[in-house]
C-alpha cells in the first residue's frame, strides 16, 4: 500500500535551476523577462512549501541572476529557510579554491567570478557536503560506462556515427580529466568532440553531467525539486516521492490569493504560506509532473500522481459511500473495530477527494470509504460516477440510513436493500396542485440477486433485512409524516418501503453498474425531529446504530461477492 | 559572398517554428540564425507578464487562444516549413510532445515540409518517415539549403566598392 503523509510542509527542496550550466543550455531565453519570472516565482514557491532551500553555492556566485533572488529573500536567511550547499569547509574556502586558475581554467568565466567575490563579507548560511560532486560524478559516469547502455543514452541509430573507439574514449575519461573540473567544455575534446559546432551528442553529455551533479546533491540530502516548470523545464527525474509541481502550486495561488499578491508578499509572509492547512493540502494533492508542461509539450506522470497503486484496482476491494456525518462515523467506528486503523489515500482527478482504506487482513480484501460533501440525488449521482472512475472497485456499496414509510412494515433498524427505485425529483407545480412524477427503475443486477441469496442465509441480528421491495427517492428532506409526497408514494407506489434523497442519483451515477448496491436502514419514519440537545443526541446515536446494521449486512455480501470474484 | 532574396516580396515565405516552451532558448536562437540569412521565421511569442496574472479561467481561455493562432500561422500559405525543435526531454531521446506532433500533423495536412531538428524520435518514426519529414541532426544546413532553392533567388545585382 502506498500511504501518505499528513498534510505538512516538505523537508527539503533543491533548486537545479540556478545551475549555471542549466542556465546557458537555455541560451537566449535567459534574458527574457517571463523566464526570469519563473525563476523567481519558483523560488518564492520552494521557500512557501520547504522547511528549507538548498541552492548550490556555486548557482549563487556564479549567476547573477541567483545571486539576486537569493538577495532579495535576504530575511529569509536569518531562519537558515535558504542555505547554500558546497563542499568546502565554509564559504570563504569554497571562493578561494574555484577562484584559483587551476580549478575553472584561468579566463573561464567562472574563475573571474570568484576572483571577484574574494572580498566577499555576506553571511549567508553555508553547509558543507558531506559527499564530493567530482567523486559522484565519476562514479555516475563509471556506472553508465559499466551498464553497456551510456552509448544508448548518447546516441540514437538515426544520428550521425561514432567513432569505433568512441566507448574506450568515454570510459577514460574520469581518469585523463585528472584534478579540472568535470564539466562538459572540459569532457568534449577528450573525446575529440568539435568545440565550436556543437550537436545532440554534445548536448546529451552536457545532460549526462548535469543529471550526475543534481543528483549528488538529491541523494544526500533526500531532497525534493521542483517539477512542471515551462521555461525552465529539463529532463532532471525526482529522487523522494514529495516534490513541488510549479504548474500546480502557481494555479493554487491563481485561485486563493492572486498570482500579483502572491509576488509582493514579504520573504517572511512567503515562508508562512507554507504553514496553512490549504496550502500543505495543495501540495498533497497536486500530482508532479517530469518535465515541462503547457506549449507544445505534454506532461508525463511521475510515481507521484499514482496515489492508489495499481494493485489496489484488481477486483479485491469494495468502495463504502456514505453521506451523512453520522453514517461515516458509524462506518469508521465499526471498520476500526474489525481491520485496524485505516490508512488515508488521495484520489487524483475528478473526484479530488479522500478515502480511508480499510485492509481486511484475512482475505486480502481493501474496503474504500468516503463520504459526500452534500445531499442530493445530483451530488451523489456526479460524485459516485468520478469515485467509480478513480478507484476501479470491484463493487460499490452506499450504506447509511434512510427513512421507513410511516404506513409500512419495516421498523427502525431494518435493513432494506431494494429491487427498484423511484426518483421523485420531477414535480409539475400548478395552480391547484404539485404534481410527483416518478421515474422507476429496477434492481436486478447480478450483486442484487447475490444479496439475497446471502441474506437468506445470514442469522439474526435483532433487525430484518428486506428485500424485493422499493425505494423511493427525491432530492426533499422531509420531516412529516403527511406530506403530501409521502401520500403520493403511498397511493401509487405501494411495494415502496422506504425514502431518502440518494438513492436514484447513486444508481443514476453508476449507469445501474452490475456491482452497485443501495443498503440502508431505517433511522426514522418521518416523524417530526426534535430540537432538544438531548433530542438531537439520541437521534445521532440511533443513526450511527442503523447504519452499523446496513454496514454489516454490507460487509456479509461484500465478503461473499469478493469471495465468489477470487474463485473465478 | 553570394546573397538571397525572397523571390517574392508580397508575400515572402517563411519557417514556422514549434516546439515545447522549455526549448524556447533554442528556438529563439535558431529563429536569430535562419533570421540573419534573411530567412524569415514565425516563432510562438514569450508570454507577458500580464498574463502570469490572469484568473485560471482566463488563462486557460488564452492558451487555447494561442493554439489556435499558432495552428493557424501553420496552415498559412505563406508557410513553407515547420521546424520542429525536438531537444531531448522526459529522458526519451529527439523528444517530440503530443503539441508538437499535433503541429507536425497539421503542417502534414496542408503539404508543408517538415522538418526536425534532431532526428525522428523511436515512437513517430513509422509517421513522420512516411510524411517525410527531414531530419537536419542539429544542423540548418539543409533547411537553409532547401529554402533558398525553393523561396529565394541570388541577388544578382553587382554590389560596386564604394570610392
Amino acid at each position: 500500500m502506498i500511504e501518505i503523509q499528513p498534510p505538512a510542509r516538505l523537508e527539503q527542496i533543491f533548486l537545479h535551476f540556478f545551475d549555471i550550466h542549466f542556465l546557458e543550455e537555455k541560451g537566449r531565453s535567459i534574458a527574457a523577462p517571463i523566464l526570469q519570472a519563473e525563476m523567481v516565482r519558483a523560488t518564492k514557491l520552494a521557500v512557501a512549501s520547504a522547511s528549507q532551500v538548498l541552492i548550490p553555492a556555486a548557482s549563487y556566485f556564479e549567476s547573477s541572476i541567483c545571486k539576486k533572488i537569493v538577495d532579495d529573500l535576504a530575511e529569509l536567511q536569518n531562519i537558515a529557510a535558504i542555505m547554500l550547499v558546497g563542499s568546502a569547509p565554509n564559504v570563504e574556502e569554497f571562493i578561494r579554491e574555484r577562484a584559483d586558475a587551476s580549478y575553472y581554467g584561468e579566463n573561464s568565466a567562472q574563475s573571474l567570478a570568484y576572483r571577484s567575490a574574494l572580498n566577499f563579507d555576506k553571511a549567508v548560511p553555508y553547509v558543507r557536503r558531506q559527499s564530493n560532486t567530482t567523486a559522484d560524478i565519476v562514479a555516475f559516469w563509471d556506472g553508465l560506462v559499466q551498464s553497456g547502455n551510456f552509448v544508448n543514452k548518447l546516441h540514437s541509430p538515426r544520428d550521425f556515427p561514432l567513432s569505433k573507439d568512441f566507448e574506450k574514449k568515454l570510459e577514460l575519461v574520469p581518469a585523463r580529466l585528472e584534478r579540472t573540473a568535470f564539466i562538459s567544455e572540459h569532457v568534449y575534446p577528450l573525446l575529440d568532440l568539435p568545440k565550436d559546432q556543437k550537436g545532440p551528442l554534445h548536448w546529451r553529455l552536457r545532460d549526462v553531467i548535469n543529471d550526475a551533479y543534481f543528483k549528488s546533491y538529491l541523494e544526500e540530502y533526500q531532497a525534493g525539486i521542483v517539477l512542471d516548470l515551462l521555461y525552465l523545464s529539463s529532463n532532471l527525474a525526482p529522487l523522494v516521492e514529495y516534490n513541488l509541481s510549479y504548474r500546480r502550486m502557481i494555479q493554487h495561488v491563481r485561485r486563493t490569493i492572486g498570482i500579483e499578491t502572491f509576488d509582493n508578499l514579504s520573504p517572511m509572509e512567503l515562508f508562512a504560506l507554507g504553514d496553512q492547512l490549504s496550502w500543505q493540502l495543495a501540495l498533497l494533492q497536486s500530482p508532479a509532473y517530469v518535465g515541462g508542461s503547457g506549449g507544445t509539450q505534454g506532461p508525463v506522470r511521475t510515481q507521484n500522481s499514482e496515489r492508489i497503486p495499481n494493485l489496489m484496482k484488481k477486483e479485491n476491494n469494495i468502495l463504502i459511500l456514505t453521506v451523512s456525518s453520522s453514517e461515516l462515523a458509524a462506518v469508521t467506528s465499526y471498520l476500526n473495530g474489525i481491520f485496524g486503523l485505516p490508512k488515508l489515500f488521495s484520489v487524483e482527478g475528478d473526484a479530488k477527494t479522500y478515502v480511508n482504506a480499510y485492509e481486511d487482513t484475512t482475505s486480502k480484501a481493501v474496503w474504500y470509504v468516503a463520504k459526500s460533501s452534500f445531499q442530493g440525488e445530483a451530488e451523489i449521482t456526479a460524485y459516485a460516477s468520478e469515485l467509480k472512475n478513480a478507484l476501479s472497485p470491484a463493487a460499490i456499496f452506499m450504506i447509511g440510513m434512510c427513512m421507513g414509510m410511516p404506513k409500512g412494515k419495516m421498523k427502525p433498524g431494518d435493513v432494506l436493500i431494494p429491487n427498484e427505485v423511484v426518483l421523485l425529483d420531477h414535480e409539475r407545480v400548478t395552480e391547484d396542485k404539485n404534481e410527483f412524477r416518478g421515474h422507476q427503475r429496477p434492481v436486478d443486477t447480478k450483486l442484487y440477486k447475490l444479496a439475497e441469496l446471502v441474506i437468506s442465509g445470514m442469522s439474526s441480528n435483532g433487525f430484518s433485512v428486506f428485500t424485493s421491495k422499493g425505494l423511493a427517492s427525491a432530492s426533499k428532506k422531509v420531516e412529516f409524516q403527511t406530506a403530501e409526497l409521502l401520500k403520493h408514494i403511498e397511493a401509487s407506489y405501494p411495494d415502496v418501503l422506504a425514502y431518502d434523497m440518494e438513492g436514484a442519483g447513486f444508481y443514476r451515477g453508476l449507469k445501474h453498474m452490475e456491482h452497485s448496491l443501495w443498503i440502508k436502514a431505517v433511522a426514522d419514519l418521518g416523524e417530526k425531529q426534535g430540537t432538544s440537545t438531548e433530542e438531537q443526541e439520541n437521534k445521532t446515536s440511533a443513526q450511527r446504530d442503523v447504519t452499523e446494521n446496513a454496514l454489516k449486512v454490507g460487509l456479509e455480501i461484500g465478503k461473499n461477492y469478493l469471495a465468489m470474484l477470487a474463485g473465478k | 559572398m553570394t546573397e538571397f532574396v525572397a523571390n517574392s516580396h508580397s508575400n515572402p515565405k517563411r519557417i514556422v517554428i514549434v516546439g515545447s516552451m522549455g526549448v524556447y532558448g533554442k528556438m529563439i536562437e535558431l529563429a536569430e540564425e535562419l533570421g540573419s540569412l534573411g530567412i524569415p521565421v514565425v516563432t510562438p511569442e514569450e508570454e507577458s507578464e500580464a498574463i502570469q496574472q490572469l484568473s485560471l479561467f482566463d488563462f486557460e481561455e488564452f492558451k487555447r487562444k494561442v493554439s489556435f493562432s499558432y495552428l493557424r500561422k501553420i496552415r498559412d500559405p505563406r508557410t513553407y516549413a515547420v521546424l520542429a525543435v525536438n531537444l531531448d526531454r522526459h529522458q526519451i531521446l529527439n523528444y517530440i510532445g503530443p503539441n508538437t506532433f499535433a503541429e507536425l500533423a497539421v503542417a502534414f495536412g496542408q503539404s508543408k515540409k517538415m522538418y526536425v531538428y534532431q532526428t525522428i524520435p523511436e515512437a513517430y518514426l513509422d509517421e513522420l518517415s512516411a510524411w517525410q519529414a527531414i531530419e537536419l541532426r542539429g544542423r540548418l544546413v539543409q533547411l537553409i539549403d532547401d529554402f533558398r532553392r525553393d523561396c529565394m533567388q541570388e541577388d544578382l545585382q553587382l554590389k560596386l566598392p564604394i570610392g
